[in-house]
């Protein structure tokens, strides 16, 4: 299983990053984010397994207001061996294509912190995954974010050195 | 610029992705390029399929009607993605809600050099009821396209594309519903 969450240079100067996520024993765990870049590779042969990871992003308590480009990418995916003998990959997670939004004031900021969403689902004994939802504590009613599947598929082909456009 | 995606994608780099060459994309003998990607306005083409269920099913026998072709394959995470939307398409075609005059409307699924033996276990695993073809490589896809999927076509009663989709963006039941709702309307 494996997990990433990037961050634009913006976000940490006026927000805490906290990434909440599932590990291979179904526990949850935290991390604080100290860099852009947080990421998790977690091994396991034990299926079926859910795999959850939300990014708690709360602002600083004194935010300047400036002009702050906010944005963060989540994602999480695994890899199974199917029982026909096939590998079989699969993920989801936020749009990385996304445009930032913009925020002027400590109530834009706020404002902003409050939609990170979750990414969850669950690996079935078979190898395929579903979405689902996974309660970090503060993020329900979240549906779950489901726009990375193209994006990791054409990511993956481009560093195979395959033509992306077979995704 | 996105330095954990190379971890990312490292940590996946052993794992295949059965079914994505375009090594024998042919038809008739010629290879099939970008150009040739059918896009609205165009005909369907003629193929002729043999589902799971033993029905056979020819262009020919899409016409006079409004339907849909969708070209997947179980080893692509996106497909995998959409077809529980197609799924849901089915059911409300099978309930009569998609023509106006209670017929289902012909939704054909076929696949791309995916086998039932390899199909089989994501349908069952998802729950899947609609009937699909099998294809054993990648002619009949190449018909439509040399690369993306999944791909869905909605065409109207004289077989001419009216919406296509293909691999981003893919649509949910309720969108594909819109979609034909406006073919259905524009036909009477």
């Amino acid at each position: 299983m494996y997990y990433g969450v990037e961050v634009s240079d913006d976000v940490l100067k006026v927000a805490n990053v906290e990434v909440n996520y599932v590990d291979q024993t179904g526990a949850k765990q935290k991390e604080v984010m100290t860099s852009k870049e947080w990421k998790k590779t977690l091994d396991t042969k034990t299926l079926p397994l859910t795999e959850g990871l939300w990014a708690r992003i709360t602002p600083k308590s004194a935010v300047a207001s400036g002009n702050y480009q906010l944005k963060v990418t989540t994602a999480a995916g695994y890899q199974a061996q199917l029982a026909n003998g096939k590998t079989v990959y699969d993920g989801y997670g936020s749009d990385p294509d996304a445009a930032p939004t913009a925020a002027q004031t400590a109530a834009e900021v706020a404002a902003w912190c409050a939609k990170s969403g979750t990414v969850a689902f669950t690996v079935s004994q078979e190898g395929y995954a579903k979405q689902t939802k996974v309660d970090f504590g503060g993020n329900d009613g979240e549906d779950a974010d489901n726009g990375l599947g193209t994006w990791l598929c054409e990511k993956f082909m481009i560093f195979l050195g395959y033509n992306p456009d077979d995704c | 610029m996105r330095k954990f995606l190379l971890w990312f994608l490292a940590a996946l780099l052993m794992t295949a992705c059965g079914g994505c060459s375009a090594t024998d994309d042919k038809v008739d003998g010629d290879k099939v390029t970008d150009a040739d990607s059918l896009v609205v306005g165009d005909q369907l083409p003629a193929f002729e399929v043999t589902m799971n269920d033993g029905s056979v099913v020819r262009t020919a026998d899409l016409k006079g009607q409004p339907s849909v072709v969708v070209l997947f394959s179980v080893d692509c995470p996106d497909c995998r993605h959409e077809l529980p939307e197609v799924q849901k398409l089915w059911d409300r075609s099978r309930q009569g809600e998609l023509t106006g005059d209670g017929k289902p409307l012909p939704i054909v699924l076929i696949a791309r050099k995916n086998t039932v033996e390899d199909i089989e276990p994501f349908w069952k695993f998802a729950e899947l009821t609609m009937p699909y073809s099998p294809q054993p490589d990648r002619k009949v896809y190449s018909r439509f396209a040399p690369s993306r999927i999944p791909r869905i076509y909605i065409s109207d009663a004289a077989g001419i594309i009216r919406s296509a989709y293909a691999d981003t963006l893919m649509p949910t039941a309720e969108t594909l519903v819109e979609d034909i709702s406006r073919v259905t309307t524009e036909k009477k």
